[in-house]
């Protein structure tokens, strides 16, 4: 032990030596930098770090400051210097750009004592320093090559002995915070001491380890970052709220000794080059939210890792949006059954990291502690096949999972890493036994697209409305015992206004469980009657206006969607849930895509020769079906067979003009429709073939292959 | 998990020499004599088409009236694995997905149907469209160290409408 501390005090007389005369030289940091300096001392030696708040990754900015050890570290806003407590030479230290301490001359104060708390003032240019038993000093650093002054400014009993090893100056009120080792947010006059306690912001014994937030710092925005030496873990806490609380923010580097200095004025920034996930914000998504994301690396899951300056949140999902779907390394094989074992395969690219995962079992909208199903498995390179059990109190129906790998281990649904990747999915739960047909699949969306100057023949541009389908049935034992129907509006190129609506043909609409009938559009539950009252069938009512969830494009734009230069990949979405109160026969069941129609929306005229039929402001009695769909009971039949229409009810015939042509169709993809005014059959060239052909030739005229590239819309 | 070499079918061309019956201009129809009003505000301009500016199709071709426009081939999927396990499986009918190392993978999040598959046999349809040129089935034991069943299915099979593996 003698021989050690002999060494330890060789060594640091002579770094000190080379560091003040360094230090001599040493330039100021550049203004009011973004990173937070971490200076920790493992063994011997002080290190200063660079650490970027915002996933908790750190390099190395010195392995040496030239001292045995330094503490209560602050960054001066006045001269962009770093002061710290100077452990080898017993005083206050400058740190410049090179990182090396130089010693300050103190002539009075507590000379040849140590202070491991302690913060640069923005409002006053004087270091404090808190030293447990004796108190809160100052040291005024107008010029700190002159003969310095520490002043007490009270004693530890004043303050009521706080139990703390940092704090830090807040951006804008002069006043000091620290969270202390007990998780209570304290706030420190610095004219007086006066110490008082804010609220307990993390409780010790909820989270399960002790607390020494050894290195604390403040954002611009008045947000207080705490470290704790033990586990590295980094929390944030909002002082503008009024009942602040500490929100897990980052995986950071851990020490015994730790120590951070910050510009306070500097904000804490999302930097671009991180992978963020893209569940919804319930789940903590977002940088502000302290969502999960992870500084690229060579870890990741599946073959591909983007990233991106903030998460891109459901449905806004880049990986959507810009066609390339990087979260691709989790395969669900086998459906997530309740109470039944699940396998997935996980494809890591790397050996030895972990994978930790949670799926919203109970659809509160939060991955919650019971519900992480994978924890700390260890990839190898590859597939790894992985099992879990979906619990018994699992919800049936739509959910999220997350899945997070890195070569760190312990990680939650939160927070920032410095290496791996999230990968976040929606999942749907499902009852025992259950078989799902999806159509057209369950990742991709059919289109019905509509005409509405019905029964006059309009321009056949099939974009007065567009509306991509995607279906899933639900079926046990043999029976549909519930449908899921996911929308989107991709069009919508009509001055008059149309409702939109799915009727479930010879599905009565007794056999619905209506209580449990949802509809939800952007991701906003509908109240309102969604099942249609007084009908035999079932009919569902997903909007009553297309204007009234979708807008013209900016600028010159007059519809959404079908002219040159009002393109946006933004579509309003929404999701029909029906369950059934008599499961019906699958064999029984209409074929998907169903029925789907629009109508004139209630309150509004639908052209001169509607009104002069049925009167204005028909509503119901105006509806537009797929070619030889049959309209509701709520059509008024006179428009049948009027004008260009050639509907002939007792042949089964509806919605078709002499040549045969329709008001509406469907196309199995999301299809690239024809621009305002370009008729189908300009724009699809094959279609005719196709048609008049019954579909013996040209079956797939609607791929983009095969259009007219200047007549169709382009975003 | 196996891989499969890439697959992905040339593109048939069809060469089609159908005579169009009645071609000749006009094909979008009259011209709008209906010219929308509303009773409340509307948040854009009518919809007005002129002779001019429909850029009509190649002609009013006669398509039979009771052609319902959609040619959607229902597709028959037989399982019967039954010689080779009872046990509950876990069956995928799904589209393939390209990797970067141009292999074609099953892609799980794109699929048509997704079953449990009990005795070791399952019978259940999917709907293709016109565009699907190749499918994957995967078959899944609930044994982790056992590899699935997996198999393509091709147009030509889509096209017969019938689907068998065993």
């Amino acid at each position: 032990m003698k021989r050690t501390n002999l060494s330890l005090a060789i060594t640091s007389i002579l770094l000190g030596t080379v560091g003040s005369s360094e230090n001599a030289f040493a330039g100021a940091f550049e203004a009011c930098p973004t990173q937070a300096f971490l200076i920790q001392t493992p063994s011997s030696l002080p290190i200063t770090y660079g650490v970027d708040l915002a996933t908790g990754s750190y390099t190395t900015l010195s392995p040496d400051m030239g001292t045995t050890k330094v503490n209560g570290v602050g960054f001066n806003y006045h001269d962009n210097y770093m002061y710290g407590w100077d452990y080898g030479n017993a005083t206050l230290a400058k740190i410049g750009d090179d990182y090396q301490t130089q010693a300050l001359n103190i002539t009075s104060g507590l000379i040849g004592q140590s202070f491991y708390v302690g913060d640069v003032s923005l409002d006053e240019n004087k270091w404090y320093g808190y030293r447990p038993k004796q108190g809160l000093y100052s040291v005024d650093l107008t010029d700190p090559s002159a003969d310095l002054t520490m002043v007490q400014v009270a004693t530890s009993d004043t303050m009521g002995k706080p139990k703390i090893t940092d704090f830090a100056f807040h951006p804008t009120d002069g006043y000091l915070y620290a969270v202390d080792n007990d998780g209570f947010l304290l706030k420190i006059d610095v004219s007086d001491g006066t110490t008082t306690t804010i609220t307990e912001v993390l409780n010790e014994a909820e989270s399960g380890f002790n607390f020494t937030f050894g290195a604390q710092y403040f954002d611009v925005n008045g947000n207080l970052y705490i470290s704790n030496n033990g586990n590295g873990y980094v929390y944030k806490v909002d002082l503008n709220v009024a009942e602040p609380e500490a929100i897990f923010f980052a995986y950071g580097p851990t020490s015994q000794s730790n120590d951070g200095a910050r510009c306070a004025l500097a904000p804490v920034v999302s930097t671009t080059g991180l992978d963020f996930g893209d569940a919804p914000e319930s789940y903590s998504t977002s940088f502000d939210a302290s969502g999960p994301r992870h500084g690229t690396s060579s870890v990741y899951l599946g073959d591909e890792i983007d990233t991106e300056g903030d998460a891109y949140i459901y449905p806004l999902s880049d990986d959507s949006s810009d066609g390339n779907d990087d979260d691709d390394g989790i395969s669900f094989v086998t459906g997530l059954e309740i109470a039944e074992t699940a396998l997935i395969v996980a494809k890591a690219s790397v050996a030895n990291s972990y994978l930790n995962a949670w799926i919203d079992w109970n659809q509160n909208g939060t991955f919650d502690n019971d519900e992480q199903i994978l924890t700390d498995e260890v990839l190898s390179t590859g597939n790894n096949n992985l099992s879990f059990e979906v619990p018994s109190w699992a919800t049936a129906g739509a959910s999220w999972a997350r899945f997070r790998v890195s070569t760190l281990s312990g990680i939650g649904p939160t927070g920032g890493v410095s290496d791996g990747e999230v990968e976040d999915y929606p999942i749907t739960v499902t009852e025992e036994n259950v078989t799902v047909n999806y159509y057209p699949s369950s990742n991709s969306f059919t289109t019905v697209a509509y005409e509405d100057l019905w029964p006059l023949e309009g321009d056949f541009d099939m974009n007065d409305l567009l509306m991509n389908l995607r279906i899933a049935e639900y079926i046990k034992n043999g029976e549909v015992i519930r449908v899921e129907i996911n929308g989107k509006v991709a069009a919508v190129g009509a001055g008059f206004h149309n409702g939109f609506a799915i009727q479930l043909p010879d599905v009565a609409r007794s056999a619905i469980k209506e209580s449990a009938v949802k509809l939800t559009m952007n991701n906003e539950i509908q109240s309102g009657t969604i099942l249609e009252e007084g009908l035999t069938n079932a009919v569902f009512i997903v909007t009553e206006d297309a204007w009234a969830i979708t807008n013209p494009g900016e600028g010159e734009c007059t519809f959404f969607r079908t002219e040159g230069g009002c393109g946006t990949t933004l579509r309003p979405n929404w999701k029909l849930v029906i369950p059934m109160q008599s499961p019906v026969a699958l064999s029984e069941f209409p074929d998907a895509p169903y029925d789907p129609f629009i109508y004139a929306t209630p309150g509004y005229d639908h052209g001169q020769v509607v009104t002069d039929v049925v009167g204005s402001q028909p509503g119901r009695a105006w509806e537009v079906h797929l070619k030889n769909k049959a309209p509701t009971e709520l059509m008024n039949t006179y428009l049948l067979g009027h004008s260009q229409d050639e509907s002939d009810a007792s042949a089964g015939l509806y919605y078709l003009n002499s040549q045969g042509m329709p008001w509406a169709m469907e196309v199995p993809e999301d299809w690239k429709h024809p621009a305002e005014k370009f008729d189908l059959r300009s724009a699809y060239p094959k279609f005719t073939n196709f048609a008049t052909s019954s579909g013996a030739n040209d079956t797939d005229w609607y791929i983009e292959g095969n259009a007219q590239s200047t007549f169709i819309f382009q975003d | 998990m196996i891989t499969f070499n890439t697959k992905w079918l040339a593109t048939i061309i069809m060469t089609l020499s159908l005579p169009l019956i009645g071609c000749g201009g006009g094909g979008g129809g009259g011209s709008d004599d209906s010219s929308p009003t509303a009773t409340q505000s509307t948040p854009n301009t009518t919809e007005t088409t002129t002779e001019e500016d429909q850029n009509t199709g190649s002609g009013e071709s006669e398509i039979a009236p009771e052609f319902n426009l959609t040619s959607i081939q229902e597709v028959l999927v037989s399982i019967d694995i039954s010689a080779q396990t009872t046990d509950k499986t876990y069956l995928s009918v799904c589209h393939l997905k390209e990797t970067d190392t141009n292999v074609a993978e099953i892609d799980y999040e794109n699929c048509l149907i997704r079953s449990v598959v009990e005795d070791g046999t399952f019978s259940g349809s999917f709907k293709a469209a016109p565009h699907f040129e190749e499918l994957a089935v995967a078959i899944w034991f609930y044994d982790t160290a056992q590899d699935p069943i997996e198999s393509l299915i091709s147009r030509a099979d889509m096209d017969t409408g019938e689907v068998l593996i065993n």
